[in-house]
């Protein structure tokens, strides 16, 4: 009779790093997603808001062109935009996130030591001039 | 000096149920996006170093943390504990509440107990005699 060993399986699965090669050779679409979001972090480093954009747009299914016409904008503005070259004004910016299913709120604090700083958060109104 | 890494928890049966609950997902850029952030979030730390911080990962229970990745219009959470150099992946579910299911803890929790008492029986395990020690070949 053979005694085995280890008879449990180790409780130390494979490595997150491991598995997500394979999915990599198993799925083109899960490889440029990756690309995607690596590209995306890269972004974020030098311009968190255009990274955000790109990204929720990405992840939404829309084209810059769709945005664009949404938001009322031109299709190279969103590319300047997400490219981290441009930064549009505040109205734009809300015209935009709406499109993201999102908004804009403005938190204004207190500068200053000593007692806790006051707080405010300001909503942005609709007819502020694009 | 070793960093961390992430590995998938592997239940009694050898399965892998964050790994199965990840490959379960219809969208392939919500597989890439969670692996993402288990890259960027979870492996390759230094020992000393802290968690990453809200709202990328935040505590739980304890030891239990959370990994928080939204996709589109869904979240989804990670339970991982760390034990040594490892982040363990112990469950995975669709947030849909604003507070984090306690099944969800319970299973986790669950989950890294199994996962210390197998650690802990495997190195309870004599090593195996060698020179002298070691049983007759002929046996």
């Amino acid at each position: 009779m053979s005694v085995r060993e280890n008879t449990e399986a180790s409780p130390i699965g494979r490595s997150a790093t491991e598995v997500a090669g394979e999915r990599a050779e198993r799925s083109e679409e899960y490889r440029n997603a990756r690309k995607e979001y690596a590209a995306i972090r890269e972004l974020r480093e030098r311009n968190p808001l255009a990274a955000h954009i790109r990204e929720r747009r990405y992840e939404l299914g829309l084209t810059q062109q769709q945005v664009a016409e949404q938001a009322g904008t031109a299709h190279s503005f969103i590319a300047r935009i997400e490219k981290g070259n441009h930064y549009p004004t505040i109205a734009v910016l809300k015209r935009i996130l709406a499109v993201l299913d999102e908004e804009i709120i403005i938190t204004v604090v207190e500068r200053g030591e000593g007692a806790e700083a006051e707080r405010s958060d300001i909503a942005v109104p609709e007819l502020v001039a694009a | 000096m070793s960093r961390t890494q992430a590995v998938y928890y592997r239940d009694p049966d050898g399965r892998e149920p964050v790994a199965v609950f990840i490959d379960g997902l219809s969208d392939e850029r919500a597989i890439a996006k969670i692996d993402d952030a288990i890259e960027e979030h979870l492996n390759g730390k230094k020992p000393d170093e802290p968690p990453a911080p809200d709202p990328y990962t935040s505590q739980v229970a304890g030891e239990l943390r959370e990994l928080r990745v939204r996709f589109a219009r869904t979240r989804y959470r990670v339970l991982y504990q760390r034990s040594g150099n490892l982040m363990v992946l112990l469950h995975a579910i669709e947030k849909n509440t604003q507070q984090l299911p306690q099944e969800a803890t319970d299973k986790a929790q669950e989950r890294m107990a199994d996962f210390k008492a197998r650690m802990n029986a495997a190195r309870r395990k004599p090593p195996r005699a060698v020179g002298k020690d070691a049983p007759p070949k002929s046996r």
